[in-house]
């Protein structure tokens, strides 16, 4: 909560401003027409900034909107109302929300650089229009003979007049601005600014929002337009042009799009460059688009940016070390009050008959599965079940292919997230999804925001609702983050975010919790604290949960459903689950090798190592992927990598490839320090990398795939084994016949092959295979294990496969990891054959 | 005979449209396979122009169409190690700010150079006048003009399709991480594209300076153009380029005919309407960064 | 000033002439016993050529204005002075209405007006036989000037017994004519005519010639620093001029000279018009002593006779303020004989011949009406 000054504090700046001006332009030797200039475009530009520095809609066309209130102002003077400008400039703002309510209907439906330049179109679109339509427009000659007509007995015609007035207009739409964002639906602009899709799952007709603030925006820059174009008493074609657009940009840029006020000073900014450049060279432009392009690269804060950069430097805040240490913890809360939904009973989400393909693949086939009040429902299975592809379609944010889902009876398949959040559905995500320019505070309370009445007011300050506050900090308090509200999402840890997150879907107070899995990346003490909440919650809300740290999820759900390749395997008790089978068999194996082990039992205890992996860490933004991983490879031997489900494994060989950039740690590799090679430069070394889903060239015939592999590396085997294409053709005869067809008409295993023949084009000594077996049908299998048996006699292998069975058959030694560390190393053999050694490492 | 005259519109709407295609193939390339909006493409076919000028005023015209896009290439170089290098993983609305600010500058330092007033390029002498074909009239210096686009065109296709630089252009576009495990440097490639985009539009550049006229603003006022041409064929798609260009140059061609002041309206109506049927474009994918 | 856009060419060449006279006054002393402190402004467009002349008056304490090619510009400039209570003078634009129904007390008009400029060629087409009876087709520029020059072609047409059969109205950003080439070619008329400006002119002249229409090629305005950016072999026909280098008279001549010396170049009818207008500007002020308005319009009220150049002396008319002088149809030479490139046209009888009265080829007060509010 802030006080009421502090929150007009910019309307008091801006005051003062106005004031002092026409005083600053008179010592500068420019007149109060200037300065009438400088506040109506800084009115254009605060407007532009609505959808540039609040909702992140970069637009390149707010001329035209510039443009459409001044030509309409200017139209209705002409025609109406003639000596008057209040009238017209009201009337103008109606028409311009007429036509920006339908072309925003058009262009929002794109976002990003798609919805940049659909505006910069726009702006193209009108100014053609505004040019040529010389009948209505004037065209060339522009629409000229307005008049600034009189406000009582004062004539607007009188320069100082007509600056009083627009400069009281300019502070009205100032104060409306304050309002604007201080209100709820401003608070959501900013969350969907920071993240669309989180808004959306959060309860927020995203769509609405955002054609609300275009439709303001566009208003309140017209209104600008309109106000230039009486102060020039001629409205012209140059207003709705691209370069206009673009300096309105440029001004906002400038200014600093991060505070109300910025683009004001941007405007100021503007014409004073303009004037005082213009004196001494007419090239202004010139000067101008360098300082822009500046901006860009050093500042994108803008003058406001430099500004809090430079007090930072002055008057440093006190540091913000340890943020997480910091928060106050309260054990054993129970779920406040207002989260608990009334008595809910029997089966709350029901899942029947879901299917889903994406483009020939079916990620999920015939699911079903039923969550009941009070229960935690675990979803486990290996990586690709199609567990979070479920959630998704759960969730809205795929329209299922068919099935039913029901929530607490009433079908929600094919309603959009927003409502089904509504309707009591709240999701968090596996790739943690919150507002990370926001506070933590912020993140929270946008959650209570959405299942307020008052979430679409525009008016009243977010202050005014007390209840949303109090809530918001009292589910703070329930999450542990007390103490730290002010910390803006992205600033915290990654176990920080992960309970942000949580805490998010929490906060949409619903009747069923999906929870993608909240547990990844949080340290040990935080795992406990959280499986305690989560059971917390569980009391009174259901919880059906994806987890990858199994013996948790075991230990504290009630039910358990098993996903394996897109369908469900099995629904029960975890103690059911734990005995069965086939469940055993997904994580573990058979035991029962489909190939016979042919590994030489030579040791190999003496040669050397040709990699060595050393206490690596990787990270992915804030996620700590590898924890001080170690292993080494020697010559000649296949080294598996076991793990369960983002243990890190995939992650460990693309750091290995260069593809992923390690943040400490060693790699040696053949006697030399590859750590910090571009990846081109370790494949040139003669490590060769197949990637999980084959990463072939679609479009490009076999013959063009294995060129590539060919084009940069050595194919003398100076380095390495090296296979031409004779060779090829004699591990994989059957490519002969494919050999001009497109890579992505090939069936999985031939295309397998080819990506394994094209990492081999150039000298390999170290082979890099990424689940090679995934999807592929038994005989191919075969075929590929004994090509990699018999590589065996030539090079290395770095080998990641979740078929235990298979692998193990396969390698001489096995690397298992945990959380991005090593916690296991040894022979393959004995895990290979003994059923209950391999449990006791690998499963549960 | 109204449609005689219709097909010399539409021939008429294919100049323009190779036109259009020449700027667009080289900003879709760059927006390919660098993720960079080039909103300064329009200031490399401005240049483009000016030296064509400039180099026709003293070696001629046919050194000048092939000089002046060579230039432009070389300072494409520039361009990209300098600024463009810098943008590849970031936000694309940063390169749009920063190339729409270079597009600004670029303008302006011809103004300093070659100054505000607009130049006339002439048709060299021996391309001038029309071909007959019974009814059918055309001229013949636009018809060249179809026919080096149209060599363009084909020299590109092959560029792409049938040379190992085209494979490692393609695959970096899918996937570069495979480029590089591959032991292929994209950055070099992208070097080439850079140049090669920023040619064409020199090229464009040269060839059109005779017809419109030359003057500063000439590169702020095609560059949306081609963008829209880019849109409607979807990003990243070769013939989705081509097809467009064509077609915005036809349907704005008979949209001249028939109105002759909506004829830039109908560009950006074509569109909108395109768009409204196929958001990503005729033949455009999912592009994750740049929705 | 134009310097950017359609009219930008010759914009330019109006700047040195202006630059020269300014030169030259100071040297001798300049108006009062000071010397001119002459500022330029590139106008762009009206709503810029708007703001920057308000911004000259109230910032720079411009005492007067003058230049301008665009109607369109100074038509808002105009408005500007009136607001302001500053003389302009509008040098280049030719539309009627600006001395007509827009016309107001503290604008003076220099260069002829569209009705003068159809008359002058019309009376020459008329002598070749191409008028009467003829198809029409014309391409106009689509602001102020180009309806105004439609218009009284419309009027010069009807008045002859001549068609308009077709009538295309052209954005003054157009740079490519094909399409309309195309179209004139459907109508197959027997005279195309250009009512154009600026570059544009050039542009169609040089489009014209590329696409080698049978047709004649008229105009009812060319400038001849357009004239000369065509290029040999492009243009053909009759146009008018309101001067050019070429006129044989002492004063013209040592001006020609001196320009010449100076810039390089011979002087565009724009840098002639300028460079007249500031002198008649500097003697009213040495005259009247004095940089009032008011004092001014009541000195060119008078009908002060000036020198500009020309065989007969030209006036300001008191109730429209245009300049009346003599204007000239001109031919293009044949191929070959050309000495530079700027040596192409070749000048015909000033009009009105010898016994005619100076404004009998100007609109009288019933045609272009014109009340100015005191």
């Amino acid at each position: 909560m802030i006080t009421i000054a502090a929150k007009y504090r910019p309307l008091l700046s801006a005051t003062l401003a106005v004031i002092a001006l026409p005083f600053g332009l008179y010592l500068l030797g420019l007149s109060l027409n200037t300065g009438t200039v400088v506040v109506a475009l800084a009115i254009a530009a605060m407007g532009l900034n609505l959808c540039i520095g609040y909702t992140g809609l970069v637009s390149f066309g707010h001329g035209a909107w510039f443009g459409i209130g001044a030509y309409a102002a200017g139209l209705i003077q002409r025609n109406w109302f003639g000596g008057d400008i209040f009238l017209p400039l009201l009337l103008a703002a109606i028409v311009v929300a007429v036509i920006a309510t339908f072309v925003g209907f058009i262009i929002l439906r794109r976002r990003g650089v798609y919805f940049s330049l659909l505006t910069l179109a726009l702006s193209a679109l009108t100014y053609t229009i505004a040019f040529r339509w010389t009948a209505v427009t004037g065209g060339e000659d522009g629409l000229g003979g307005l008049k600034r007509g009189h406000l009582g007995p004062f004539s607007l015609d009188n320069a100082l007049n007509y600056y009083v007035v627009v400069s009281v207009l300019c502070l009205g739409v100032l104060y409306l601005l304050l309002r604007l964002v201080r209100s709820p639906f401003g608070h959501v602009l900013m969350a969907i600014r920071e993240n669309q899709l989180r808004a959306r799952f959060q309860g927020y007709p995203v769509e609405r929002y955002k054609l609300g603030i275009f439709v303001i925006s566009a208003v309140v820059t017209g209104f600008a337009g309109g106000l230039i174009g009486f102060q020039n008493y001629l409205v012209s074609a140059e207003a709705v042009s691209v370069p206009f657009s673009g300096e309105l940009l440029a001004i906002v840029v400038i200014g600093g799009m991060r505070s109300m006020l910025g683009p004001a000073i941007g405007a100021l900014f503007f014409i004073l460059f303009r004037e005082l450049f213009s004196i001494w060279t007419p090239n202004w432009l010139l000067w101008f688009g360098l300082v822009f392009v500046a901006f860009v690269l050093y500042s994108p804060g803008g003058l406001v940016g430099i500004w809090a950069t430079i007090s930072k430097r002055r008057w440093p805040p006190p540091e913000e070390t340890a943020a997480m240490s910091r928060r106050k913890i309260y054990e054993g809360l129970s779920l406040p009050a207002f989260l608990r939904p009334k008595a809910l009973e029997g089966t709350v989400l029901d899942v029947h008959g879901v299917s889903k393909s994406f483009g020939g693949i079916r990620a999920v086939t015939d699911a079903s599965l039923q969550v009941g009040a009070g229960e935690i429902h675990a979803l486990i299975g290996p990586n690709g079940a199609g567990k979070t592809t479920l959630f998704n379609l759960v969730s809205g944010l795929y329209p299922t292919d068919s099935g039913t889902i029901k929530l607490n009876g009433r079908e929600i398949q094919g309603v959009p997230s927003d409502l089904i959040c509504h309707r009591g559905l709240a999701r968090s995500f596996q790739i943690t999804n919150l507002f990370k320019g926001l506070s933590i505070y912020e993140n929270l309370r946008l959650s209570l925001q959405a299942q307020n009445s008052g979430r679409f007011n525009l008016w009243r300050d977010i202050d005014h609702y007390r209840d949303i506050h109090a809530e918001t900090a009292e589910l703070i308090k329930f999450l542990g983050l007390e103490g730290i509200e002010t910390i803006e999402g992205g600033e915290l840890s990654y176990g920080g975010q992960r309970l942000v997150d949580l805490g998010i879907a929490l906060g949409s107070k619903p009747q069923v919790l999906l929870l993608d899995e909240p547990l990844a990346g949080l340290a040990a003490a935080e795992r406990e604290r959280v499986s305690n909440l989560v059971k917390n919650i569980a009391a009174n809300i259901p919880v059906l949960i994806v987890e990858h740290d199994i013996d948790r999820v075991l230990g504290f759900s009630r039910t358990v459903t098993v996903m394996n390749q897109g369908e469900v395997l099995m629904t029960g008790t975890p103690e059911a689950v734990r005995a069965d089978r086939k469940v055993q068999e997904i994580y573990t194996g058979t035991g029962v090798p489909e190939v016979e082990h042919i590994t030489s039992e030579q040791a190999r205890e003496g040669t050397v190592p040709i990699l060595r992996f050393e206490r690596v860490n990787t990270f992915y933004g804030k996620s700590h992927i590898l924890h001080a991983a170690t292993f080494d490879v020697r010559e000649r031997e296949i080294v598996a990598l076991l793990g369960r489900n983002g243990a890190g494994k995939s992650t460990l060989l693309k750091t290995l490839a260069g593809l992923v950039p390690l943040s400490s740690g060693a790699v040696e590799y053949a006697g030399m320090d590859i750590s910090r090679l571009p990846a081109p430069d370790i494949a040139r070394a003669g490590i060769g990398y197949v990637p999980q889903g084959r990463g072939l060239f679609a479009g490009m015939t076999v013959r063009e795939n294995l060129s590539l592999g060919r084009l940069a590396r050595k194919t003398d085997g100076s380095n390495g084994v090296v296979w031409d294409e004779a060779q090829i053709l004699d591990y994989f005869p059957r490519l002969r016949e494919r050999m001009d067809v497109a890579a992505d008409y090939l069936s999985g295993g031939e295309q397998q092959m080819v990506a394994v023949a094209r990492a081999m084009s150039g000298n390999v000594k170290l082979l890099l295979l990424d689940e090679p077996f995934e999807g592929l049908a038994p005989a191919v299998i075969v075929e590929l294990f004994k090509v990699f048996d018999r590589l065996r006699q030539h090079i290395s292998i770095v080998i990641v496969e979740h078929n235990l069975d298979l692998v193990l058959a396969l390698a001489d030694r096995v690397f298992a990891l945990e959380r991005g560390a090593v916690f296991h190393q040894g022979p393959a053999k004995p895990l290979l054959t003994d059923l209950e050694y391999r449990k006791k490492i690998l499963w549960l | 005979m109204q449609f005689g005259f219709l097909l010399e519109q539409v021939v008429n709407g294919l100049v323009l449209g190779g036109y259009y295609l020449l700027i667009a193939l080289g900003l879709s390339l760059i927006f390919s396979v660098g993720g960079i909006v080039n909103l300064a493409h329009g200031a490399f076919y401005a240049l483009g122009a000016y030296i064509s000028v400039e180099i026709t005023r003293y070696l001629g015209f046919g050194s000048a169409v092939v000089l002046s896009p060579v230039a432009v290439a070389l300072l494409g170089i520039l361009f990209e190690r300098f600024i463009l290098r810098r943008f590849y993983d970031a936000d694309p609305i940063l390169s749009l700010l920063v190339t729409f600010g270079l597009a600004m500058v670029t303008e302006q330092a011809i103004r300093i150079i070659w100054g505000a007033p607009p130049i006339s390029a002439a048709i060299p002498q021996e391309f001038r006048g029309s071909v007959f074909l019974g009814d059918f009239l055309f001229s013949r210096y636009r018809l060249l003009i179809l026919a080096v686009v149209a060599a363009v065109l084909i020299g590109v296709w092959l560029l792409l399709h049938k040379t190992s630089f085209g494979r490692v252009v393609r695959a970096g576009i899918q996937r570069p991480d495979m480029v590089a495990a591959l032991g292929i440097r994209l950055q070099p490639h992208m070097t080439a594209i850079v140049m090669l985009g920023v040619g064409m539009a020199a090229l464009g550049g040269a060839f059109f300076a005779p017809i419109t006229i030359v003057h500063p603003a000439m590169g702020a006022e095609i560059i949306t153009v081609a963008f829209v041409v880019v849109v409607i064929g979807g990003l990243g798609s070769f013939w989705g380029v081509v097809i467009a260009a064509l077609l915005v140059g036809v349907v704005r061609g008979i949209t001249i005919h028939f109105a002759p002041a909506a004829g830039e309206a109908s560009i950006y109506v074509l569109m909108f309407l395109v768009l409204m049927v196929r958001p990503r474009g005729l033949l455009g994918e999912r592009i994750e960064k740049f929705e | 000033m134009p310097l950017t856009g359609f009219l930008g060419a010759i914009g330019s060449y109006a700047q040195l002439g202006v630059k020269m006279a300014a030169e030259e006054i100071n040297a001798s002393g300049g108006i009062l016993g000071k010397p001119i402190d002459l500022m330029s402004e590139d106008s762009v467009n009206p709503a810029t050529a708007s703001t920057k002349a308000q911004r000259m008056i109230e910032q720079d304490g411009a005492v007067l204005l003058f230049g301008e090619i665009s109607s369109a510009s100074s038509l808002t400039i105009m408005q500007v002075a009136e607001r302001n209570k500053k003389v302009f003078f509008s040098t280049g634009a030719r539309s009627d209405a600006l001395r007509g129904k827009d016309c107001n007390r503290y604008s003076f008009h220099c260069d002829i007006p569209n009705t003068v400029m159809v008359n002058a060629v019309g009376t020459a087409l008329k002598q070749k036989g191409m008028v009467k009876g003829k198809k029409f087709v014309t391409l106009t520029a689509d602001y102020i000037f180009g309806h105004d020059l439609l218009k009284a072609a419309k009027a010069f047409f009807s008045a002859n017994d001549a068609t308009l059969i077709g009538d295309e109205l052209i954005a003054t950003d157009v740079t490519d004519f094909s399409p309309y080439l195309l179209k004139v070619r459907q109508a197959k008329p027997d005279v195309v005519c250009c009512n154009l400006a600026g570059n544009q002119v050039t542009n169609l002249v040089k489009q014209y010639a590329e696409f080698g229409f049978p047709y004649p090629l008229v105009g009812f305005n060319l400038n001849t620093g357009d004239a000369w950016a065509m290029g040999e072999g492009n243009l053909s026909g009759t146009w008018p001029t309101v001067w050019y280098h070429t006129l044989d008279n002492p004063a013209s001549k040592t001006f020609v000279e001196t320009f010449t010396k100076k810039y390089g170049k011979p002087p565009e009818n724009h840098a002639w018009i300028e460079y007249i207008t500031l002198k008649m500007i500097a003697q009213a002020i040495n005259e009247t002593k004095s940089t009032e308005s008011d004092a001014l319009i009541a000195y060119f009220e008078k009908q002060t006779q000036f020198d500009i150049m020309k065989s007969r002396k030209a006036y300001f008319r008191s109730w429209d303020h245009q300049l009346v002088q003599e204007a000239y149809p001109f031919t293009v030479k044949p191929k070959g004989e050309m000495k530079d490139k700027w040596d192409m046209l070749v000048l015909g009888e000033a009009v009105p011949g010898a016994g005619a009265e100076l404004e009998s080829i100007y609109p009288t007060k019933t045609q272009n009406p014109c009340n100015m509010k005191a």
